[in-house]
């Protein structure tokens, strides 16, 4: 294997390789870079553009993914988003833990304040019989999301239960991790590539560290039962870079009270008034908003948005009754763009305009 | 010089050589291997955390090379044939870099991060998120792969 390096090490890069590669990262830097100041295309019309592009995607893939900072696998999860206000959000991570037999490996994360997109690796034990995997149902790991640190060291040997119980308890469990879909599956190295989605609705400390705690272990159908492809908790800590900018505003209607909160990713729209009868429906207000550019253009947030909705509940301190409609955006805002959010005529509550700032 | 041609330029002079051979091995074309070499300088440039060391960096490097790698490899077993390009080794080698272009993705990995970068099986094991006994395994069986293509090519 001595020739082997050495063959390698005489292996002739090609040349010009230096100059062409400095021209090429260089020049994409723009595309790459955080917080760049232009913004070359109003959120109206990257709106009015994301119906068009969707049937451009599909056949474009692979172009579109090298614009973008972030892996194929967030496409789907996207309309078209412009690659600068993308890197606000984007991060590298590249962190792995080994965990007895199996490995996680937190690849990259799309994530502000609000919410958070990751794409895991999850590197089954070596024994496993990935024919069988291969050919049956598989459930991808569950995971949960906590502010703060935790080595394998503390968590081994330990169940999921006395994992949950014990070391993980000291966290601050932040996060609720709403979907986890198997993207990928690799029988060579036994690797599942998992993109999971969690939200948050306290305002995580900005540069703490976060751990990704495999509660459950992915499992395999079976005849009867789920067979679990692991028999322990994993987890991997790593350190989320993200941007912190938000702006929110109250604003009266009737007898109710709204407070709208836009994030990079992230439209919250909430309603109080003293009786229930007198909310608005928690859908509606997501279908009737429209976020207020400072261009003068409006978008309709259905557009740009997922589905999402919630309940009506009573304040236990206040008595007030409220209702929140989170919505998670289907591209990337730069929040301070946005003036405004106006929220139409919804039943007897009348329409409001909600400044932000 | 800006901040950013001069961390390319440090960055390409310490890596830019041994990162472009690995992705060689794993891409078998110079085009698409510089291709990958592109992302991972993007990501070293733009996205890369701080590091505490030289040693830190270059696994960094390795590691966030070895993933483009196996994305765009799988991306292209969907779409394409495998390419045909190979560099042109010297005569004396003729025949070896083939065999080892030939393995697969995992053994070949750690066959040239081993042979190739100097890695020990601990360090590629970390690099790649998995255990030490599966790398030594990954060795074992390249080791053997190659072993007997060789003395069936002689």
């Amino acid at each position: 294997m001595n020739r082997y390096a050495r063959m390698t090490q005489s292996l002739p890069i090609p040349e010009g390789q230096e100059a062409r590669l400095r021209e090429r990262v260089l020049s994409a830097g723009t595309a790459w870079r955080r917080k760049a100041p232009y913004r070359p295309w109003t959120l109206a019309r990257k709106a009015l553009l994301a119906a068009a592009v969707v049937a451009i995607l599909t056949v474009s893939v692979g172009a579109a993914s090298r614009l973008m900072p972030w892996n194929r696998f967030f496409l789907g999860r996207f309309d078209r988003v412009d690659p600068e206000l993308a890197d606000t959000v984007f991060q590298s991570v590249e962190t792995s833990q080994t965990c007895g037999d199996v490995t996680v490996t937190v690849r990259e994360a799309v994530m502000d304040q609000r919410a958070v997109w990751l794409l895991v690796d999850y590197q089954l034990p070596a024994d496993t019989d990935m024919d069988q995997v291969r050919m049956n149902t598989v459930s991808p790991p569950l995971f949960d999301l906590y502010q703060g640190s935790v080595s394998w060291a503390e968590l081994e040997g330990l169940t999921s239960h006395e994992a949950q119980n014990g070391p993980m308890q000291e966290l601050n469990n932040l996060y609720l991790v709403e979907t986890t879909s198997i993207e990928t599956m690799d029988p060579e190295t036994r690797t599942l590539t998992v993109l999971l989605y969690g939200r948050c609705d306290r305002e995580p400390a900005s540069g703490e560290p976060l751990t990704l705690f495999a509660w459950m272990p992915p499992a395999v159908k079976a005849e009867t039962s789920w067979e679990p492809l692991a028999d322990h908790p994993a987890a991997v800590t790593f350190t989320p870079v993200h941007t912190t900018v938000r702006t929110a505003g109250t604003a009266r209607a009737g007898d109710v009270r709204y407070t709208a909160e836009v994030t990079a990713l992230t439209v919250t729209l909430a309603a109080e008034a003293d009786r229930e009868e007198d909310l608005p429906y928690g859908t509606m207000m997501r279908l009737r908003a429209e976020l207020l550019l400072r261009d003068g253009t409006a978008v309709p947030l259905r557009t740009v948005s997922n589905w999402s909705g919630g309940d009506p509940r009573q304040n236990g301190d206040t008595g007030r009754w409220e209702i929140a409609c989170f919505t998670t955006l289907r591209t990337v805002l730069d929040p301070e763009e946005v003036a405004a959010v106006r929220i139409g005529e919804i039943g007897t509550v009348p329409e409001a305009c909600i400044a932000l700032q | 010089m800006s901040r950013e041609e001069e961390l390319f330029e440090k960055t390409y002079a310490a890596y830019g050589p041994a990162l472009y051979r690995f992705c060689l091995t794993q891409m078998g074309a110079p085009a698409d291997a510089e291709d990958v070499l592109q992302e991972v300088f993007c990501k070293r440039l733009y996205r890369a955390p701080d590091f505490a060391g030289p040693e830190q960096e270059r696994r960094w490097l390795f590691r966030v090379a070895a993933n483009q790698c196996r994305d765009e490899l799988r991306r292209r077993r969907r779409t394409d044939p495998l390419p045909e390009e190979l560099p042109a080794p010297g005569i004396e080698d003729l025949g070896l870099w083939e065999r080892v272009e030939a393995l697969p993705e995992k053994q070949r990995t750690v066959i040239h991060l081993h042979y190739a970068e100097g890695y020990s099986v601990e360090e590629i094991a970390g690099l790649l998120g998995t255990t030490a006994s599966a790398v030594k395994m990954r060795l074992k069986r390249g080791r053997e792969a190659l072993r007997r293509e060789w003395e069936a090519g002689e």
